[in-house]
């Protein structure tokens, strides 16, 4: 067993450190400031620009931005944007530098107010001309795909993936309590979800709704939605979505960087601490490293009346990555471990239908407890692995190849207190090895009007389980090409991409029997989608396309009690291939930051979609009786609006405004489909306003969400009624204490203000529980040094 | 050019040794065939006197398996003072597994409990304890009354640190429900 060290420090310990640097640090900004001169001079001017591709126009993230004469270092956010405020007038001599691009250094003259966009060139490229222009240019690539930056991480770090996503306009969650929550995009999830981590497509058991994606959001920079061509690139399977997650990218100039991220949040008594550490050694340029890892740990969460029972968890995972840079080439590698521990509610563990009905009738769980940390049966365990490696050849100018290699292992245990076994031995081990290759040509035209991606993937995986039978071995192996173009010419941009897959499957084992059931699917993806810009507010995405994904194996062959869940479900080995067609149109207005609004429509068309058909009589077993469900098939539809809308009012005040419309159909059946995310509407009202020197981005705010009763269910489709509509209030503040280089970042968060009691309809624990009652969050990142 | 080189060369050994520990990591279970626990009878002796009367449930593929379960009748006589011993079996192996040895070690976190239906005239008490002094349900006095016939469900409740006595706390281990004549 591979022991991660960390393993052995006290958590109290490690917070208790955390938390002396941190007041450490307070204290010395403070005496630092004090022992400043204070010289007053008319030094307000507002300088600010974008970092962008000469080639592509995509906006240069993490660009590092250096003005010699003010001793000043910043960075561009995602969106390839600096800002520096506060300058005096005078000749500057700035300095830039990206990994993967010719650094730059050039002087500029800065009298008043100034806007400048700065092109990079990437390295090794023939034509080394710096381009310096005046003028905002619009991206006109990303907009059917929806970002989250780094601040956005940030003000919720320490939740898990699902959380985070939420903020995006038209995301939800199915979660299971509050440790575990999957992302659910246009009302699909789980299997219908791909997610790429660092390049690499997530292969753990995302089969469960219960199952949460086993990733480290504190090792994400970026978080982003693909819903455009560009998500054939890496899979034809995300029917719902594609979620991409970045890191941010290694150091491309000598010096090291680290900070630490901590949170606390009083509900679940959580603590969180992710710190990360990188840098690039002088004596050998070229090669840049990362360690970065993050310990997690919570007990029982509060209900606004009652704890809830062993609902703690603990996460400790490890990200260690490097790249070697040298010419022409680029290799680089990672490794990745995720480790979760978590207890399962024993107010949701439950024997059978009876004792379900015995849980439904009860106001409050009938198995009760204090708080508490310690994690008792029954519970999981999760360990994820990968290890990825990269190599990128930079032909010339316009040709790029890429080549990587990936492998996953994934373990998952069920532990549970079954007659007959000991303790300590799971009831349910499921193990799944991947491996996976994949090459991508990348060209781009002189003038960037053109760029193409063509490539393959190839995946071999093989599943095992030990102990109760729910879900088969087997092997599978599959093998995907693909080709996605890009046009511009003047206001129009059109992508279109076409993916072919085949996928053979081998079920190896069954029941403890071996058995030899082979299946095969090929099929072909596509995707099509033009950006019109009318000027430089509005554009007019639209996409449509077609995608397909083989069964699962589980949706083929489970058989048995669902862990948790006391369902009994069968699957079907007949089951054909689920195909997708859709439609969205997406509308986006923007002035600058003073104004931005987004509405998206879309459709949604399932043929063969796959789900669980409820029988009319229960299973019965030694354990009672359970209720019964088979895999079916049928066609359904989803249609959906997602509306955002952000103003800045003046005076300091902002307002933001998301709406989520969701409705979707069995066509076959004409019936309702079950655990549709609710309409949701939120609503934000925040003031920034200036407080000290030091201290800058102060901003208060206040939020209410609305989630409106899920009224589109069918009668006796659900074991209880569908909750009530529930609206929520909640605060959140945040401000930067400004250093001599990166600010130290404070954020301030009250969720459920008022310790409403309600339930939830996408919380699998609404039938037995409440959900978490009022919360305080304190999140504070602390970049220890930087230095060159 | 000689740093350079040297730092390739820990790279690669440090990428290799990563890699290593990684595959070497057990990819598969320890056990592939750590097998399947079943419960796949409850079997109900009923004594009087030197007469037995043995009724069960049997779910031979156990609770994975999509085969209902099958309950025989409990046929019993009126107006008798019988001994009910309830036993737990896992058929499946080979020899077959006591599951209820391990009901009675474990004795502070289960309890059988025994659901008479209205109109059925029987009655049953405790004829054992665990170490706390709380009934298990291994052991039972049943006593039946006039002829009548109902349903007797007998539930075994697992209630790790929670067992006050109480049906309403913890997990079935079994529920079965047994149509029950009373000549």
């Amino acid at each position: 067993m591979l022991q991660w060290p960390l393993k052995k420090l006290n958590f109290a310990t490690m917070l208790h450190k955390s938390c002396k640097i941190f007041f450490g640090l307070l204290i010395c900004i403070l005496c630092y400031e004090n022992s400043m001169a204070q010289v007053k001079h008319p030094c307000n001017i507002h300088f600010e620009g974008d970092v962008l591709d000469i080639e592509t126009n995509s906006p240069l993230e993490y660009t590092t931005i250096k003005i010699k004469e003010l001793n000043l270092v910043t960075q561009t956010d995602f969106k390839g944007y600096f800002e520096i405020k506060d300058i005096c007038p005078g000749n500057y001599t700035m300095q830039l530098s990206l990994n993967g691009y010719e650094p730059i250094t050039f002087t500029i003259v800065i009298q008043s107010n100034l806007h400048k966009d700065v092109f990079l060139s990437r390295s090794q490229n023939i034509l080394n001309t710096i381009q310096v222009a005046s003028t905002k240019k619009t991206d006109l690539l990303n907009s059917n795909s929806n970002k989250l930056s780094q601040k956005d991480l940030d003000k919720k770090a320490g939740e898990n993936l699902g959380t985070i996503l939420k903020q995006l306009p038209g995301l939800n969650t199915l979660n299971t309590g509050a440790g575990i929550s999957k992302p659910v995009i246009t009302g699909l999830h789980s299997i219908r979800v791909v997610t790429i981590n660092d390049g690499v497509k997530l292969e753990g058991q995302q089969w469960g709704a219960e199952h949460a994606p086993e990733i480290d959001a504190n090792s994400a920079s970026i978080i982003q939605v693909e819903k455009g061509a560009g998500a054939l690139q890496y899979s034809n399977e995300a029917i719902g979505g594609l979620i991409i997650i970045k890191p941010a990218p290694l150091r491309s100039l000598p010096g090291w960087n680290a900070s630490i991220n901590t949170n606390i949040s009083t509900v679940n008594l959580r603590g969180g601490i992710s710190g990360m550490f990188e840098g690039q050694l002088k004596k050998t340029p070229g090669w840049s490293w990362r360690i970065q890892g993050t310990l997690n740990k919570a007990g029982n969460t509060k209900t606004p009346t009652y704890y809830l029972k062993n609902t703690g968890y603990e996460e400790r995972d490890l990200n260690c990555m490097t790249s070697y840079h040298k010419n022409k080439w680029k290799l680089n590698a990672s490794y990745k471990i995720y480790h979760q521990h978590l207890g399962v509610f024993a107010g949701a563990h439950i024997g059978n239908l009876t004792d379900l009905l015995i849980a439904f009738k009860s106001p409050e769980p009938i198995d009760s407890d204090g708080f508490r940390y310690r994690i008792k049966l029954p519970s999981q365990k999760i360990n994820h692995q990968t290890i990825s490696f990269g190599l990128t050849y930079q032909i010339n100018t316009r040709n790029k190849l890429d080549f990587n290699y990936s492998f996953q292992f994934n373990k998952r245990q069920e532990f549970d207190k079954i007659l007959g076994r000991d303790k300590g031995i799971p009831a349910i081990e499921f193990y799944l090895n991947t491996h996976g290759v994949g090459s991508n040509w990348h060209f781009v035209n002189n003038h960037a009007t053109y760029v193409s991606n063509l490539g393959l993937n190839g995946q071999w995986q093989n599943n095992y389980y030990s102990g109760s039978y729910f879900i088969p071995e087997y092997n599978q192996q599959s093998i995907g090409i693909y080709s996605i173009h890009k046009i511009t010419i003047k206001r129009l941009s059109v992508e279109a991409g076409i993916r072919f897959d085949s996928k053979w499957q081998e079920i190896t084992r069954m029941k403890q029997k071996n058995v030899h059931l082979k299946h095969q699917w090929m099929g072909i993806a596509a995707n099509i989608g033009a950006i019109y810009q009318f000027d430089s507010h509005l554009s007019i995405d639209f996409q449509t396309g077609t995608s397909w994904r083989a069964p699962h194996a589980i949706e083929l062959y489970s058989e048995g009690v669902h862990h948790g869940a006391a369902s009994f479900e069968k699957g079907n080995s007949t089951l054909k291939v689920e195909r997708v067609y859709n439609v969205s149109i997406n509308m986006t207005y923007s002035q600058g930051d003073l104004y931005q609004a987004q509405i998206t429509v879309y459709n949604k068309y399932i043929k063969n979609f796959i789900y669980l058909q409820p029988r009319t009589t229960p299973v019965l077993t030694i354990r009672g009786a359970f209720p019964a469900f088979d895999y079916k098939q049928t066609d359904a539809n989803f249609k959906g609006v997602d509306l955002y809308f952000k103003i800045k009012l003046g005076k300091g005040f902002d307002i933001t405004e998301k709406t989520s419309i969701l409705y979707a159909k069995d066509l076959k059946n004409k019936n309702y489909l079950t655990l549709i995310p609710p309409n949701k509407i939120e609503n934000s009202l925040g003031y920034t306003f200036p407080i000290h020197k030091k201290i800058d981005d102060c901003r208060i705010g206040i939020n209410t969400t609305y989630v409106a009763r899920q009224n589109l269910v069918e009668n006796n489709q659900d074991l209880i009624p569908v909750p009530k509509a529930y609206f929520l209030i909640g605060l959140e503040g945040s401000f930067e204490i400004k250093t001599t280089k990166e600010p130290i970042q404070i954020y301030v968060e009250v969720d459920n203000l008022f310790n409403k009691q309600y339930r939830d309809y996408m919380n699998r624990w609404r039938y037995f529980a409440n959900e978490a009652g009022a919360n305080f969050s304190l999140r504070v990142k602390i970049p220890l040094s930087s230095k060159d | 050019m000689q740093i350079q080189k040297k730092t390739i060369k820990m790279l690669g050994a440090v990428l290799s040794i990563i890699f290593l520990m990684a595959t070497l990591h057990s990819c598969k279970p320890k056990d592939p065939d750590n097998p399947e626990e079943l419960i796949t009878t409850l079997k109900l002796t009923f004594s009087e006197g030197s007469s037995t009367k043995v009724f069960q449930f049997k779910d031979a593929d156990g609770l994975g398996g999509g085969l209902d379960g099958i309950a025989d009748t409990i046929v019993l006589d009126s107006s008798k003072n019988y001994h009910l011993v309830v036993e737990v079996l896992d058929e499946s192996t080979s020899p077959t597994t006591v599951v209820s040895n391990e009901i009675l070690n474990e004795g502070v976190d289960h309890q059988f409990f025994f659901n008479i239906s209205a109109g059925l005239n029987l009655s049953q008490t405790y004829d054992d304890a665990d170490t706390k002094g709380l009934p298990i349900g291994l052991s039972n006095n049943v006593v039946t009354g006039s002829s009548s016939s109902g349903t007797l469900r007998v539930n075994l409740k697992h209630q790790p640190g929670t067992k006050d006595g109480s049906q309403a706390v913890g997990s079935s281990d079994i529920d079965v429900s047994f149509y029950t004549i009373i000549n």
